[in-house]
């Protein structure tokens, strides 16, 4: 970084280091002197001299800093505009920001101008993407101002005021995703200037997706026409040939971004190679990581609850309280033992077939390994080969810190499990180890809350799910970059969450995902972006089978979803499952 | 198999001019790495240069002309020797590790080198560019005069001399220096004060988390305080409490009390220090424990206009003590010896029983301590012993055994500006009769703040 490094200033050092830019000089006399600084000595250099930057006076950083300043107080409504090429991957790129954001606590939407001109025009053909054609142009024209129409009142929306102002302001911030390839500079400027006429400022980013591989591009043409409506009654072929006549269309009239002045981000080959310019804001901070996260392989995320535990350490604590501190640090029983070979079995399999199959993911720098004719693992990038010979594949573990997680979780000595105090249930904070009814008797108030909003009450001195969230968000994207398959060992609270990101289902209703014991989910990508879910039962329902009986857990929702939770969550309870603390 | 993940060792290869903020990056990614307990260390060919030739007369600009075959030939034997060095210390063990490659490296032709040299070494080294680019001329200007006052270099030469020969140096780079543009590998660019990022084939958790730092840091001068809340009524009595406790189950008693006396007038101290200190908006984060809350509501209540955002984080919460949760050292000691005696021994990696180590707290506050970085504005942050330790722990670069040691005193404010290579920390006793409430503490933190330690070799 070209940084301004404080310098020894020759005159008295200004007294308000850390003012923002706008303040005015007036109040600096509210500030305690400093002492002058001295020198650096010569030693220091590589030490790092104590100094503190002093409020740089190059115009340069200054005018950087403004512009800084002004576009991360504009995050609060932000619109960010795809640009690209048709089958450039730019409805993925929306559709997984929309489902991050949401799932996030944001507010997101995406408008797709296509399905405004389906609506207006009907399925077209080449033709009408045509710059010479002035009926399809004015018609693309009028669609596009259309959508950004809805977009600007869906954005000034007065958004529901939460209860608790305080905490959830960060839920308020807007992001509306515009959809269209917006091709040309003409088209952006148009975008720009409106954005900056509005009433409340509205921040833009540029998301230029930009693809220059053969194979991947003929790949994302091929997956546009299946699941585009576009083509929904054309023969294949035919098809190609039309989406193709139509992408040179627009080929004709690319106008690349190059205009440092606005934020933008361009993606190469899906996440491959990626540029931000002014990318400074909150928001479109969150967006970076993911960007460069996502990836278009198929490897499956698997999601499974820890094992059942023996019921703690000789029920020390007297009552046998599901649930409560003392139990929690308890060995597998029996019954877990045997879902963790289970699970060691199911593991080993799907991996294997995955990485013979699979694991090579077109247009990521990546190539396949091949040893004298047989297949023995992929290079990424110019990264370090993954060598998957051998009769396991990789396979990244992650799983909570409690021990019956891990100990569920470790289902061979040659994969590493790493354990993230993240994945750890719910803080239920002062009422850990009460149950919910102990809870209502102790405070009816807050437990009136809960009821009424189960996703942001928080407990007292503890966590809501909300804050769950924020907690989860790395270790989501540690799952989202993996390309070898990945399984999570975690508690209800935490799979609940995650449950709701893969599905795209409204995270404010998250509490009530069922997630029964001895249950794995499976969340396998799907063309567009989004996940298949499948669920594979384990071990047998029924706990006849197994050979000591459980410790009688007192009446409470853990119990109940344990033992009631179906494979899907039709007919979902309204109430929350605290089911694992 | 587990030994071969892409992520596992990386070489990050600085490339730039002189004075581009090289060695900030380095010890910006340096201090990081080692607070998360990754190994991870600097290799710097200049200071080599110097240790090596210290000898021979000072290194004039002739010495770094690009027609000079001599100088040319020694820098390159020079590098590549810095360059053994590293990937000796990179194969020293399987671990994840992070090596800085601290050079100019500023040519296509040592690019190659470095990459022909690292994928000939025992283990697989993934080698990651991050170059810096700068083309403001007012922002080089300052960076060469800093680099003349503290170069070693330069230390015994007048300055308008030493400007001339730096310039005379830099010139001679700059006749050979080729931007990186060759797609095949593995770079990060950096332009200008990264208004402009550019990351090619970057991969891996680990190598993310490099893009994630170098795009959250910036050097927008603004102060982070940081304190604990203020004091809690200790003895609570009510009944229903006592009912819980004869339940057998362990509860965090003072996460719901009430601030007693003391504590509600340090919050009022703490809301007139901060307001003395800075009249623009303050972003307030606290845990979600009660007294946090109730430390900042006295600034919130009359400074409202001021106070941009309170976010309460559940990152900021305590430690997690799991089975040892509300109990005293004293009768942790007393019921559970031999837990006590671990995390005595290992007060770091040890976990309890189905809580959290100090370790699982460095990998909690990971991302906090990244929008700590990004954050433009002043912040005040109200959070509890553990958590504080361990943040002070990467702004002061404190070994794991000094987190997990040092005592952060209730009642104390520490104020944390952006200095040189890192963060500078300042301590303020808030104390009786004081309005201004300014103190500056002898001594700072952990008994005696040395400094970054462990740059020192």
């Amino acid at each position: 970084m070209n940084v301004p490094h404080s310098i020894a200033p020759p005159s008295p050092p200004r007294n308000i280091p850390f003012l923002t830019m706008s303040r005015s000089l007036e109040e600096e006399g509210d500030f305690p002197p400093e002492k002058p600084l001295t020198t650096t000595p010569p030693s220091l250099y590589y030490l790092g001299s104590q100094a503190p930057s002093s409020l740089p006076s190059v115009p340069a950083v200054l005018q950087n800093l403004k512009k800084r300043e002004a576009l991360t107080v504009s995050a609060s409504r932000l619109c960010i505009v795809l640009v690209g090429l048709p089958g450039r991957g730019k409805s993925f790129i929306g559709r997984k920001l929309a489902n991050y954001l949401n799932w996030k606590g944001h507010r997101c939407k995406v408008f797709n101008v296509g399905k405004y001109r389906r609506e207006v025009a009907g399925s077209a053909t080449a033709d009408f993407f045509k710059g010479s054609s002035a009926s399809g142009s004015s018609v693309r024209e009028q669609v596009a101002q259309a959508a950004l129409k809805d977009m600007f009142e869906w954005l000034e929306e007065p958004v529901v005021n939460m209860e608790k102002e305080d905490d959830y302001k960060d839920v308020m911030d807007s992001v509306a995703i515009f959809d269209a390839t917006n091709s040309t500079v003409k088209r952006r400027e148009m975008i720009l200037n409106q954005c900056a006429s509005r009433r409340f400022g509205v921040g833009v980013v540029f998301v230029e997706s930009i693809c220059d591989q053969p194979d991947l591009l003929e790949e994302n043409f091929r997956q546009k026409i299946k699941i585009s409506p576009d083509f929904a009654d054309m023969p294949f072929e035919e098809a190609l040939i039309d989406l193709k006549a139509r992408v040179k269309n627009y080929e004709s009239v690319y106008e690349t971004i190059d205009d440092d002045t606005c934020s933008y981000i361009k993606v190469y080959n899906l996440s491959a190679k990626i540029m931000a310019n002014q990318i400074f804001g909150r928001m479109s901070k969150t967006i970076i990581p993911c960007l460069m996260a996502w990836n278009i392989g198929s490897r499956p995320i698997w999601l499974c609850r820890a094992g059942e535990t023996d019921g703690g350490v000789g029920g020390k604590t007297g009552k046998g309280t599901f649930g409560s501190r003392r139990t929690q640090d308890a060995n597998l029983s029996d019954r877990g033992k045997e879902l963790r070979d289970k699970l060691a079995t199911f593991v080993h399999d799907k991996a294997r077939t995955f990485h013979e199959n699979q694991s090579y993911t077109p247009g990521m720098g990546s190539e396949k390994l091949h040893d004298e004719g047989e297949f023995h693992g992929v290079r990424l990038g110019s990264g370090l080969p993954v060598d998957t010979r051998g009769e396991k594949g990789a396979c990244k573990i992650m799983c909570s810190t409690m021990p019956r997680a891990y100990q569920t979780a470790a289902l061979d000595e040659d994969w590493r499990v790493e354990q993230f105090s993240s994945l750890n249930p719910l803080d239920k904070g002062d009422f850990t180890g009460l149950e919910m009814e102990e809870i209502k008797e102790v405070d009816p108030e807050w437990y009136a809350q809960l009821r009424k909003d189960p996703f942001q009450t928080r407990f007292p001195g503890g966590e809501s799910y909300y804050d769950l969230i924020q907690r989860l968000e790395s270790c989501l994207i540690d799952m989202e970059q993996q390309v070898a398959p990945v399984l999570i060992v975690s508690h209800v609270s935490v799979l609940q969450c995650l449950v709701a990101y893969f599905r795209g289902s409204p995270v404010q209703e998250c509490t009530s995902i069922a997630f029964p014991m001895d249950t794995l989910v499976e969340m396998v990508p799907v063309q567009g972006g989004s996940w298949k879910e499948n669920r594979y039962s384990m071990l047998p329902r029924s706990r006849v089978n197994s050979k000591e009986p459980l410790p009688k857990s007192p009446k409470s929702p853990t119990g109940s979803i344990s033992e009631e939770g179906g494979e899907v969550e039709e007919g979902n309870t309204t109430h929350p499952i605290w089911g694992d603390s | 198999m587990s030994s071969t993940t892409i992520d596992h060792k990386i070489v990050l290869v600085l490339v730039g001019l002189p004075a581009r903020g090289k060695s900030y990056i380095a010890h910006k990614v340096l201090s990081y790495f080692r607070w998360q307990g990754i190994r991870a260390d600097i290799f710097n060919v200049g200071k080599f240069r110097r240790k090596i030739m210290k000898d021979e007369p000072k290194q004039a600009a002739e010495f770094f002309a690009s027609d000079n075959a001599g100088g040319a030939n020694r820098r390159e034997e020079l590098a590549m020797a810095v360059l053994d060095e590293l990937i000796a210390w990179s194969c020293a063990d399987k671990q994840p590790s992070v090596a800085i490659f601290d050079a100019t490296n500023t040519t296509n032709a040592r690019r190659r080198n470095v990459v022909d040299r690292l994928s000939s070494a025992q283990l697989s080294l993934y080698p990651i560019f991050v170059e810096s680019i700068c083309d403001s001329e007012e922002v080089l200007e300052k960076n060469l005069l800093q680099k003349i006052r503290n170069s070693p270099d330069y230390a015994d030469m007048s300055e308008l001399d030493a400007l001339v020969d730096l310039k005379a140096r830099i010139k001679n780079y700059e006749n050979v220096y080729e931007p990186l543009e060759d797609d095949s590998l593995s770079y990060i660019k950096l332009i200008n004060l990264r208004a402009k990022v550019i990351c090619n084939l970057v991969y891996g958790a680990l190598a993310h988390q490099i893009v994630n730092l170098l795009m959250s840091t910036h050097i927008q001068p603004r102060p982070i305080w940081l304190t604990r809340p203020g004091t809690v009524v200790k003895a609570v009595s009510p009944a229903s409490m006592e009912d819980r406790r004869g339940s057998g189950l362990l509860f965090k008693v003072t996460d719901v009390a009430p601030l007693d006396e003391k504590g509600r007038d340090y919050a009022k101290k703490l809301s007139a220090f901060i307001r003395a200190r800075c009249p623009s908006d303050v972003k307030i984060h606290c845990s979600t424990l009660g007294r946090s809350h109730e430390t900042v509501k006295d600034f919130c209540a009359e400074h409202d206009a001021q106070v941009s955002e309170v976010v309460l984080w559940s990152a900021l919460n305590n430690l997690d003590t799991g089975i040892c949760h509300g109990m005293t050292p004293a009768q942790i000691k007393e019921s559970m010896p031999e837990e006590f005696q671990d995390f005595m021994a290992n007060p770091f990696t040890y976990r309890v029983p189905n809580g959290e180590s100090y370790s699982d707290l460095v990998k909690r506050l990971d991302p906090f301590v990244l929008h700590m970085e990004r954050t433009t504005e002043p912040m005040l942050i109200v959070s509890h012993m553990s958590v504080l330790q361990v943040l002070m722990g990467y702004f002061c670069d404190k070994t794991w055994n000094e987190i997990a040691k040092a005592r952060f005193p209730p009642g104390v404010v520490v104020q944390l500006t952006p200095s040189h290579y890192g963060w500078k920390e300042e301590f303020f006793r808030l104390e009786d009769g004081d309005t201004n409430g300014l103190t500056p503490l002898k001594g700072g933190w952990a008994g005696g703040s040395e400094g970054r330690k462990h740059y020192e070799k």
